[in-house]
């Protein structure tokens, strides 16, 4: 082992030691990585000591950067939420009144289940204003070669509000998949290997891929120039799926090329079988996050489905006596 | 919610095991479970391991009386398990034991 490699390890040590706290906490993992070398030269020839003396002082950075970053970006958070006065309004009430018992981790825990529940509500409405728009448009879209383009053009400038409900149906469409993306990070970062995680997660993934598919779908419902020959090379990329590339090309576009009735198939998959199933999704999505937190209630405030039929019946032996 | 997590991964419990009897710092906890056929662990995930357990209250640290090294300046920490990592230790080796001798029920009795 070169005195080089001691120079590189002395110079992460100064790199990191400009960082008090990560230092405080990692300068014995850097110390057993050089203490480490001698054991290291006699078990290994010496191009591999110096290969494996690099890949820890490699890793120690790594490791000790992501930690920083990670580290500094949590007390952003923290720091912001208590200028909004969001962390106190939450701790006092009463709802999560056991959640201060907790230790830090369960309060940031607590901060990514409702995040994850609010970006599930967001999601669902997303959902509604897609389907809700999509239906007004519907009313007007002609979904042929020679009545798509027009029809859009009418909607834009002739219809009330036909810009804004146009706008709106791609806004929401957007949205969804941006928000879709960064619930799958959310929820990722917040796992619990419960049922109800466990549904969300798999809905939510689900919901992404059925978004993603709306969004694809809807390319060549415009019918323009650029649609037209964007969706040309997509079909010819599912085309080359081995095995059932051409047959896949063949329903999704109803036959050679690009025509009325690849528009009628994309207008189908958009209209009834995507947008229902990405509503489907969401509500499953955002129900069982609301079933996961009920885990954060106390046990006599849990929400359970059997103690309100047993009281519902009880109440309802208590009028009939 | 409100009960003590005492779970511990395989790599956690092996360097808990490693501490039970005496205070070490890093590199010797390798060398301990390398020596005595143990499962081995890497390098590069014992201090993640070592930093998450002392987070959680199973061991803590000091500062060893060894002289700065004199590359990098970086001092020697070592490592003591607690009363809570004991405890976890050995929940852990009691659920052990109990699936070892459980039993399935004679049926039709």
């Amino acid at each position: 082992m070169s005195s080089q490699d001691l120079e590189l390890a002395s110079r992460i040590g100064e790199l990191v030691s400009h960082f008090s706290e990560e230092w405080e906490e990692y300068q014995d993992w850097l110390r057993d990585i050089i203490s480490s070398r001698l054991v290291l030269r006699e078990r290994y020839p010496a191009w591999q000591t110096v290969v494996i003396f690099h890949w820890r002082l490699l890793y120690f950075v790594a490791y000790v950067g992501i930690v920083m970053v990670v580290n500094r970006l949590l007390k952003k958070l923290k720091s912001f939420l208590l200028e909004k006065d969001f962390l106190n309004f939450t701790i006092l009430s009463e709802r999560v009144a056991t959640v201060t018992q907790l230790l830090g981790i369960a309060r940031y825990r607590y901060i990514l289940q409702r995040t994850a529940t609010l970006l599930a509500v967001v999601e669902l409405t997303l959902c509604g204003i897609a389907a809700f728009t999509g239906i007004l448009l519907a009313f007007y879209y002609q979904p042929t070669a020679l009545g798509a383009y027009n029809s859009l053009t009418m909607i834009v400038e002739e219809v009330t509000n036909g810009s804004l409900i146009l706008s709106l149906h791609n806004l929401a469409g957007h949205s969804l998949i941006v928000l879709a993306l960064v619930q799958i990070v959310v929820m990722f970062l917040g796992r619990r290997f419960l049922l109800s995680w466990l549904t969300a997660w798999i809905s939510g993934i689900c919901l992404t891929l059925t978004a993603i598919g709306l969004s694809w779908t809807a390319i060549v419902l415009n019918w323009e120039q650029t649609s037209f020959w964007r969706f040309k090379i997509e079909l010819s990329i599912v085309a080359s799926i081995p095995l059932v590339g051409s047959n896949l090309r063949d329903i999704l576009s109803g036959g050679n090329g690009i025509s009325s009735l690849t528009l009628q198939h994309m207008y189908a998959l958009h209209s009834y079988i995507l947008a229902v199933v990405a509503i489907i999704l969401s509500i499953t999505h955002l129900t069982a996050l609301i079933c996961q937190e009920q885990n954060w209630k106390p046990e006599n405030k849990k929400f359970r489905l059997m103690q309100l039929c047993n009281k519902y019946v009880s109440n309802e032996e208590s009028s009939s006596v | 919610m409100s009960d003590l997590d005492l779970s511990l991964t395989p790599n956690q419990e092996v360097i808990l095991s490693a501490l039970r009897f005496r205070k070490r710092y890093g590199l010797e906890i390798i060398e301990a479970i390398e020596n005595s056929g143990g499962k081995q662990i890497r390098f590069n995930s014992l201090y993640p391991n070592l930093k998450k357990l002392e987070k959680k209250g199973f061991v803590k640290s000091e500062w060893g009386n060894e002289a700065p090294e004199k590359h990098t300046g970086a001092r020697r920490k070592y490592y003591q398990i607690t009363g809570t990592g004991t405890k976890a230790l050995e929940t852990k080796q009691q659920l052990l034991e109990s699936v070892a001798y459980w039993m399935s029920e004679p049926e039709g009795v």
